[in-house]
């Protein structure tokens, strides 16, 4: 079976973004696989590499990073939803003159149209923090 | 793209106080863009989003329901509204900005066993 993940819900604010990788985990080690995660709403904290929990908690950015990398899985945030939130990578940094980015290793910002893309390409469309 | 999968977003949420229903409406009017056979359900407190004369500038918001209108030239007809949700909040087609098709919920469980793709907000 061939999944997509929408994830709506940040890091640390709900459970979404856990089980979400969770989910991912599980899928991949059952033999399906994963066509896209795709970030959106308060979903695209979860891409940031500057969250910074206590050393005894649960790093879900960095465990969001391992995963995209360990798997080579397609990581998209949702570019107006990023922007709006404070997640840019180095590009939307110049454009709109800001002090930094924090664009995790491994995501890419690109529009809605790839949430859609995600939707008609994977069996299945699992949405998490709805 | 492939165009032959139907997709149906839900929106169960009040216009303001979380981004869902401004975040749903772009992604509606993206695939409707992309010529992606697509419908729009309301229900639960998601109908509030399609209510006449909403002004909530004074809580720093845009005006969400003004972008409505688009989804029609956007070719989307598929409009549904649960009854139900309606009648629960004393309110009918009237007090709605745009066409819609008020069903029951019975004709809802059917509605979504058609849909390849659902996409909650």
């Amino acid at each position: 079976m061939k999944y997509s993940l929408a994830i709506y819900g940040a890091p640390y604010a709900s459970q979404a973004a856990d089980t979400a990788l969770n989910f991912a985990n599980a899928a991949l080690s059952r033999g399906h696989k994963i066509y896209r995660l795709f970030f959106y709403l308060d979903g695209v904290h979860n891409a940031s590499n500057l969250a910074t929990p206590p050393q005894d908690e649960n790093d879900i950015p960095a465990r969001w990073r391992e995963f995209i990398e360990a798997h080579q899985i397609d990581a998209v945030v949702c570019i107006a939803a990023g922007l709006r939130r404070g997640v840019l990578d180095e590009v939307e940094q110049a454009r709109y003159e800001k002090t930094g980015n924090n664009l995790g290793k491994g995501f890419t910002l690109s529009g809605l149209g790839q949430l859609v893309d995600a939707a008609t390409h994977s069996d299945r469309l699992i949405s998490f923090g709805a | 793209m492939s165009h032959d999968k139907s997709i149906l977003i839900v929106n169960r949420k009040a216009p303001y106080g979380s981004a869902f229903a401004k975040e749903s409406l772009d992604v509606g009017l993206i695939a409707a863009a992309f010529g992606q056979k697509l419908g729009i359900l309301f229900m639960d407190d998601g109908v509030y989003q399609l209510l006449k004369h909403q002004d909530p500038s004074e809580i720093q918001q845009k005006n969400s329901s003004q972008t409505l209108p688009m989804l029609e030239m956007y070719d989307v007809k598929d409009i549904y509204v649960e009854a139900e949700s309606l009648q629960a909040r004393n309110l009918d087609a009237a007090d709605l900005l745009i066409p819609v098709e008020v069903i029951s919920s019975q004709a809802i469980s059917e509605l979504l066993e058609q849909q390849d793709i659902l996409l909650n907000f």
